[in-house]
């Protein structure tokens, strides 16, 4: 997991993804525990309030819950809920942008089939 | 009951000074007995233990300041109490040196009395004598240690304040009184009074007036060291007043 | 009110004004930034506040008391200076014995447990450190005091990466475990940007910013593009500074854009509070 101050995207939203991505990756198991607060915000040298918040975004996705004194685990279902999440993302991000260039282009949805799939073989 | 922390402080910056000190007095006194009891015919008197202290703690006084305000400075202890526990400090260490040197005159007074040539004097025996031999045993031996208590108490006092003076001028003001003062009082004064009694504008030389003046505040004339007492806690109490002015409002220093 | 108040506060020295009418206020429980040009008066603002320096003018209030010459508000402060004020023939050893007399809530183990990550040798006196190991042995009395407010005046000066790396890590331990407010002044932004909630920045001993982190940089933008572009994007708006190299230029403007207003050649950076500072600071010069 990397933070970069020099990024565009916002410090609590790079803890957020990276824990999602530690998760997707199995590095986070389902049920299993998840570092704490101090421990993110030390281990990255952020105010712990901005670590908190990152954190917050996946407890209110359900995808971390808090065991008080004990601890946050990952949520069961978290890998299944966050592919789906990536899913859409993916879709909006790539697929969106890859059909606007293409109509401009004026490739056709067969022709981006044949695209992608040379993508794979490649 | 806890010792306050800055009076301790400040009692400890001490602690090695005295020690040595009185370890350098152990030494001259084993040095005097030595010659004294080994060349026959020669005379060694031991009288200046008092004016030694004095001196000792009037350099004391001026290394009291600094660390122990800066410390009191990171420690979030305020000047108040900071000098509640200075005045506290100066009490307790001139009656511990009283009653030391109290303690080592009256030992070497009987180690004294076995040896020929070798007087032993304080300096209250030395210059209140009319008193010494009329007083009882048991006022002298209080005023023999209540006279030094006052005299170290304001030695002291007089070193701080010198301290602080120095620490709340400026460097050319500094310089000004350093020079200035040892110039004036040895040459300048002396040298007006001089001029102005030659020239008859005044009838007695102030330097006689300021002298009789001294004379009379430590009681001499009189023989009446309690009124030397009196002046020495007078002017420690003058000195500690204006230490305080000046402490009142210092600041750190870059 | 609790939380440390300045209210007016002005000083001079001769002639000089080094502050001059400064009023904030630090929250409890707040990671602040003090950033200021050497000079600029962040250390003099730091001694009135701990009784250090007599103001001409105004006061200082800990939790709703006057901080001058006051014991009980001065013992929930500590602050690390840059002077050191420890005797200079005061070991790291006595240093923390004395520090335990006068806080009742210092902590020698933990004390003794960071002298030994930073590897300071506790029998070495003061006087005989490096510059690193000086602010080393303040720094470690400083995160063991456990007062409600911690001042740091130019905490990382002379210590090296790992050592700084270190003190930033113990620090947010400390803070995250047990919130207390802190205040970290230097001129070093880069390095605690992430750190800090709350930013002051102080120019010529007035405040000239005072905001939160996020808020502050939520106020601008960086624009780059061709010089002929980019002058184009930028008429009428507040530019605080411009870099040019070549034909490029860079833009540092304050306020909001539109994303859609944004033509092809034209690209919007987030601020950085370095470059911030450095534009706010030499605006004024």
């Amino acid at each position: 997991m990397q933070i970069s101050f020099e990024d565009e995207k916002p410090i609590f939203i790079q803890i957020a993804e990276g824990i999602e991505d530690a998760i997707l990756t199995g590095a986070y198991v389902e049920e299993g525990q998840i570092p704490s607060i101090t421990e993110f915000s030390v281990n990255f040298k952020i105010n712990p309030a901005t670590a908190l918040k990152g954190i917050n975004l996946l407890v209110e996705e359900g995808i971390i819950f808090k065991k008080r004194g004990v601890g946050m685990f990952v949520q069961k279902g978290a890998v299944e809920q966050l592919k789906n999440k990536r899913k859409e993302q993916f879709f909006d991000h790539y697929v969106k942008n890859l059909i606007e260039e293409a109509k401009k282009l004026r490739i056709s949805s067969q022709e981006i089939l044949r695209m992608v799939e040379r993508g794979f073989d490649e | 009951m806890k010792v306050n922390a800055i009076l301790k402080f400040q009692l400890n910056e001490h602690k090695k000074g005295i020690m040595i000190y009185y370890f350098v007095m152990l030494c001259v006194i084993i040095l005097s007995t030595g010659s004294v009891l080994s060349f026959q015919g020669v005379e060694v008197e031991f009288t200046g233990l008092e004016i030694a202290t004095m001196i000792f703690l009037f350099v004391c006084g001026l290394n009291g300041f600094k660390e122990a305000f800066y410390l009191t400075l990171q420690n979030g202890i305020t000047r108040k109490e900071l000098f509640k526990n200075r005045l506290l400090m100066v009490m307790i260490l001139a009656t511990f040196m009283a009653l030391v040197d109290e303690l080592i005159l009256n030992l070497l007074n009987v180690l004294g009395s076995q040896i020929q040539n070798f007087p032993i004097s304080g300096l209250v025996e030395m210059v209140y004598g009319t008193f010494f031999s009329t007083a009882s045993s048991g006022m002298i031996l209080l005023v023999d240690i209540g006279f030094k208590i006052f005299l170290y108490a304001f030695a002291l006092s007089v070193g701080y304040f010198i301290r602080i003076g120095y620490y709340r001028m400026n460097k050319s003001q500094r310089i000004a009184v350093s020079v200035g003062v040892p110039i004036g009082l040895t040459y300048v004064l002396p040298f007006l009074d001089t001029m102005l009694y030659q020239a008859g504008v005044i009838t007695t030389p102030y330097s006689l007036i300021v002298l009789q003046g001294l004379a009379w505040m430590l009681g001499i004339p009189s023989q009446n060291p309690i009124m030397a007492m009196v002046s020495f806690f007078a002017l420690t109490v003058i000195f500690s007043g204006f230490s305080w002015l000046m402490l009142r409002k210092a600041g750190i220093k870059n | 009110m609790n939380g440390v108040e300045i209210k007016n506060i002005s000083k001079s020295f001769k002639e000089t004004k080094a502050l001059n009418d400064v009023s904030i206020s630090f929250e409890q429980d707040k990671i602040y930034g003090l950033l200021g040009r050497n000079g600029a008066g962040k250390s003099t603002l730091l001694n009135i506040i701990t009784n250090r320096l007599n103001a001409d003018r105004g006061e200082v209030l800990i939790d709703g008391v006057s901080a001058w010459e006051n014991s009980d508000a001065q013992r929930k402060i500590y602050m690390m200076s840059e002077k050191v004020l420890y005797p200079e023939n005061m070991n790291g050893e006595a240093a923390l014995k004395w520090s335990r007399e006068f806080y009742p809530d210092f902590d020698m183990d933990y004390a003794r447990k960071l002298a030994n990550d930073f590897g300071l040798d506790l029998k070495k006196k003061v006087r005989s450190l490096s510059t690193g190991y000086v602010s080393i042995y303040k720094i470690i009395i400083a995160l063991s005091v456990n007062t409600p407010y911690v001042f740091f005046d130019e905490p990382v000066l002379g210590l090296d990466a790992n050592h700084r790396e270190l003190f930033y890590k113990r620090l947010i331990e400390k803070y995250s475990e047990n919130p207390f407010t802190v205040v970290l002044s230097t001129h070093l932004i880069e390095e605690i940007a992430s750190i800090i909630e709350e930013i002051i920045i102080i120019q010529n001993g007035e405040i000239i910013q005072n905001d939160s982190c996020e808020h502050l940089l939520s106020q601008g933008y960086t624009v780059s593009g061709s010089a002929s572009e980019v002058d184009k994007f930028i008429e009428g708006m507040e530019v605080i500074g411009i870099d040019t190299l070549g034909g490029l230029k860079s833009a540092t403007v304050m306020g909001k854009i539109e994303a859609s207003s944004v033509p092809d050649g034209i690209e919007i950076g987030k601020l950085d509070l370095q470059k911030l500072f450095i534009k706010l600071t030499n605006e004024q010069e």
